[in-house]
């Protein structure tokens, strides 16, 4: 009979635990350390061993008779199991020690590793998303510090980065959302949340991510699509253990804000009233709404010490924020929560926030000048605040910006554009100089692109050498010289210091290198000539400042310049051709050529032409509006011009213009005794006139008139605006037309008259001008077939059609303007424009309120 | 596949709950070069230390295998002598009992 004791001693048993000793416990059979404690109750390895040899000292404790020889085997017992336990006691510790090490490591390579699981998350997010990816996101998220720059994932255009609670992904390609639009910003937020006692990862609306982000490319894959929705995960208890990263998620409802915010600047800012701004920014829902200017100047307060590419945490009350400044200082980004609501918003260059996943965008109205809020509306106590559709994200790059010209803000003409509606014309004419002078440069560059020709300066040389009949050195040097100069012409441009007569100047300096027959001929060929006349057009069109400041802004003619060589040479040749007092005007000017010809030749377009001598001393200059053409001659001795007034089929002679008002300041309609002298004397020849005869004469402060006979001393007098458009008229007997005043007076009453500010043409012009300007400049490099080929200048084109449709639609004005010698362009009341140049079929652009199209 | 190998025999790592060891081996396995190396590095002198103790351990076999063959002896010589002094106890307890037997005969006999 056996006692059942014994059977501890089981040889099998004792056989398994020296086994276990020698090698590596098997995975599945190795208990974990939280397990060990309840196994050693039931007997572990060391457990087992000890409870056996304790048998066998009971055992041998149980002896009625102890001999030596148990006696010996007891001491043995009892060393080994000391033995075992000292072991058993390193292997402890050795896990331990292991387990901490490990910490270490992680701790120390915590970027490295950091990069490569957000590398590995990011990477298998796209290939499949599982509850595995999710978790990873979330690793990688408590892998993440609060606030520190965002971590860019090498070679995979991904970065990411933590914001408190916020989970930031950026993907430099974008996203696209599940319905497949493309998302307004480089990034997506999520939300980490603590709800009930699970975390969850949400979308930017506070919502379990129903929405698919899909990134335009994945780099790291080529594949197109990658989903990142539903996460979840579970704290689980693991964040006892010694691996856990020290970094855990923060609770919504203990944001780090509070930690963060900077002490230093608690008495710089008024906290409630950020708190308020804040919150109205956090709350727009796309309707129109206000932000008080004390408010929104409170923030300002706030967010203007944050130091370049950093971020500033806000918390007041319910309210959360963090602010990035930028790294060029230019503009913040705002994430705001609210507690229990939606969270990112984000507010960008100081004016405008853009809202999250539906892309709104909000204006906030700032000066452009200062970036700060207007002091009106900082008085008026409110500021308004846009808010428009979806707007595509701005670019981070940085743009290329023309140092030399600022750009023009559009922003400032609505501002000036004031409380009682006026156009604050000094503002309109000073962007109409910027927006000329950009202009300008964008055509000077189409010119230059136009020289790439130049590279063949062989071919150049060999007609330098024709012309001038010099040897083949000489041709080849002059040909480099002209290769090298049009290389670095961009280099003579300086838009800030140079008044547009002078770029033009810099551009002739280049063209008087060549011989004249070879400027001529390649200036036509290459249309540089045609460019360059444009520009010479232009200049005269815009003001200069100094006209702007003195309110001169009719165009004068402009005086000879001996800078101004390439036009004084074709002027020249002309004024050897003239014998001014024997021009017959029917075939005017005596040379055969048409007027179009000779605006060619002279290098005019709309505008005036320089100051010419003929052989004999006489002056004279060129007036041109489209087809017609205008010669102003002052024979030697003389004071004045005499206009001649000259078309393609017909040239009348006109009777000398008077001067008959006066240069002061401001005086257009004052009227003094000089002036009225020299209206009496205008009035003894326009009692000479004959039936169908007329008179014109101009105020020095530019307004026109026009007294036409009528026949039996009835006479029709006319105002015009400096365009020659009619402002109004009168018919009037020659008693009527007493005195200047009167007569004008007579004009002003007739219920159609438009004074010269309030002309709907005048302002139209004006509006126009730059635009109609802009054409001509890029007919002036390319014609209208090239153009409608290139989509860009396809684009300009329909921008600038869209301005001047927009301006005469609004004013039912029609017109035709003369954009180049064989190009016009025709608005009608309604806005639709035709644009019709020789050998192009007619471009027709009908406006529409968005989407246009060049058809 | 080293850091595999490692992370598979790591005493420290197999301590850990199931879900625990995946997330760190997951982990550790996304590590870069040089972390992972430095992994590897903590983990092979884990094993070598294990091995170290593992060793000892081994050599305490030849002990505790002939202190148990003794213990068996011990074992089979307790079971004999208590089956023995149970035999003669029980005989006693027989002869006793036959003593006693006889003498109440003896006794029904003398009356």
């Amino acid at each position: 009979m056996k006692n059942s004791k014994f059977n501890l001693f089981h040889e099998n048993r004792l056989v398994f635990m020296a086994e276990g000793a020698r090698k590596a416990p098997e995975k599945s059979d190795v208990p974990s350390v939280k397990e060990a404690d309840s196994q050693r109750d039931l007997g572990t390895e060391a457990a087992r061993t000890e409870e056996k040899i304790s048998h066998i000292l009971k055992s041998l404790d149980g002896l009625k008779k102890p001999t030596a020889k148990t006696e010996k085997m007891k001491e043995q017992a009892i060393k080994i199991r000391e033995k075992l336990n000292g072991l058993n006691e390193k292997r402890e510790e050795l896990t331990l020690q292991t387990l901490d090490k490990l910490n270490s490591t992680f701790d120390n390579n915590i970027q490295g590793f950091r990069i490569q699981v957000l590398k590995d998350v990011l990477s298998s997010s796209v290939q499949d998303i599982d509850r595995g990816n999710v978790d990873s996101l979330i690793t990688a998220f408590a892998l993440l510090k609060s606030d520190d720059s965002p971590l860019s994932i090498p070679n995979s255009g991904y970065s990411i980065q933590r914001r408190g609670h916020l989970l930031v992904l950026e993907h430099k390609g974008g996203w696209k959302n599940s319905t497949g639009e493309k998302m307004p910003k480089e990034e997506i937020t999520f939300k980490v949340a603590l709800v009930g006692d699970k975390w969850e990862i949400q979308g930017s609306e506070g919502k379990k991510l129903p929405e698919k982000f899909t990134p335009t490319q994945n780099p790291l894959t080529g594949a197109v699509e990658q989903k990142l929705e539903s996460y979840k995960f579970y704290s689980s208890g693991q964040t006892k253990l010694n691996y856990e990263p020290k970094q855990k998620p923060a609770s919504p409802s203990t944001p780090e804000a509070k930690v963060a915010k900077p002490k230093e600047n608690v008495e710089k800012y008024d906290a409630v009233k950020v708190a308020e701004c804040l919150k109205l920014i956090h709350e727009h829902t796309g309707a129109k709404r206000e932000i008080p200017g004390e408010l929104f100047k409170a923030l300002q307060d706030f967010i203007k010490d944050i130091a370049k590419d950093s971020t500033k945490a806000f918390n007041q009350g319910d309210v959360n924020a963090y602010i990035t400044r930028s790294k060029d200082g230019r503009s913040y980004r705002i994430a705001t929560e609210m507690k229990g609501g939606p969270v990112v918003q984000y507010l960008e260059k100081g004016g405008s926030a853009i809202g999250n996943a539906v892309g709104k965008k909000a204006e906030y109205k700032l000066d452009p000048i200062s970036n700060k809020i207007p002091s009106e509306d900082l008085k008026n106590g409110r500021i308004s605040v846009k808010f428009e559709g979806s707007q595509p994200a701005p670019s981070t790059k940085p743009k290329t910006v023309d140092t030399n010209e600022p750009t023009p803000d559009p922003k400032l003409l609505r501002i000036l554009k004031n409380q009682e509606g006026k156009v604050h014309e000094e503002a309109r004419i000073a962007e109409g100089m910027k927006e000329w002078t950009k202009n300008l440069k964008k055509a000077v560059d189409q010119i230059v692109k136009s020289f790439e020709w130049l590279s063949k300066v062989k071919d150049l040389a060999k007609e330098i050498q024709q012309a001038k009949g010099c040897d083949w050195n000489q041709a080849s040097k002059d040909a480099v010289r002209f290769k090298d100069w049009c290389e670095n012409f961009d280099r003579s441009i300086n838009l800030k210091t140079q008044t547009p007569q002078e770029t033009i100047t810099a551009i002739n300096q280049g063209l008087n290198m060549l011989p004249g027959e070879v400027q001529t001929r390649y200036a036509t060929k290459f249309k540089i000539e045609d460019g360059k006349s444009r520009l010479a057009s232009l200049g005269k069109e815009v003001p200069s400042s100094a006209e702007v400041a003195r309110g001169e802004v009719a165009p004068k003619p402009q005086k000879e310049s001996g800078e101004v060589k390439g036009i004084k040479e074709a002027y020249d040749s002309m004024a050897k051709s003239f014998d001014l007092g024997k021009i017959d005007i029917s075939n005017w000017p005596g040379t055969g050529k048409s007027v179009s010809e000779l605006k060619l030749v002279l290098g005019i377009q709309d505008g005036n032409s320089h100051v010419m001598k003929d052989g004999k001393g006489n002056e004279f200059y060129f007036k041109v509006n489209g087809n017609t053409m205008e010669l102003y001659i002052k024979n030697k001795g003389t004071k004045e011009f005499i206009k001649y007034a000259l078309n393609e089929n017909n040239g009348k002679r006109v009777v000398p213009t008077s001067e008959v008002g006066v240069a002061e300041k401001g005086g257009r309609e004052k009227y003094d005794e000089k002036m009225e002298a020299n209206f009496q004397l205008l009035l003894s020849k326009v009692k000479n006139l004959k039936k169908g005869e007329d008179i014109s004469f101009k105020t020095k402060d530019g307004r026109e008139f026009f007294i036409n006979s009528l026949g039996k001393n009835r006479f029709q007098a006319i105002e015009m605006d400096i365009n020659n458009n009619t402002l109004g008229e009168a018919k009037l007997s020659l008693k009527e037309l007493a005195n200047f005043r009167n007569m004008a007076q007579r004009i002003a009453d007739k219920p159609n008259f438009k004074s010269a500010n309030e002309s709907n043409f005048a302002k139209i012009d004006k509006i126009n001008l730059l635009k109609i300007n802009d054409i001509q400049l890029m007919l002036a490099v390319k014609n209208l077939r090239e153009i409608m080929q290139s989509p860009a200048d396809k684009e300009r084109l329909r921008t600038n059609f869209q301005d001047i449709s927009e301006a005469h639609a609004e004013m039912s004005l029609a017109h035709t303007y003369s954009v180049s010698e064989d190009c016009s362009l025709t608005v009608s009341e309604k806005g639709i424009i035709k644009l019709t140049q020789k050998g192009i079929p007619t471009i027709t652009y009908t406006p529409k309120k968005s989407n246009s199209a060049v058809a | 596949m080293q850091l595999q190998e490692l992370i598979a025999n790591s005493a420290a790592l197999n301590s850990l709950p199931q879900e625990a060891r995946d997330i760190r081996t997951n982990a550790m396995l996304s590590a870069d070069d040089s972390t992972m190396q430095q992994f590897i590095d903590v983990l092979s002198n884990e094993a070598m230390q294990l091995e170290k103790i593992n060793q000892d351990m081994a050599s305490q076999t030849e002990e505790i295998g002939v202190l148990v063959a003794e213990a068996k002896q011990l074992e089979k010589q307790a079971e004999r002598a208590i089956s023995k002094e149970a035999e003669s106890s029980e005989r006693a307890g027989e002869e006793a009992q036959a003593d006693a037997l006889l003498k109440q005969l003896d006794e029904i006999a003398g009356k």
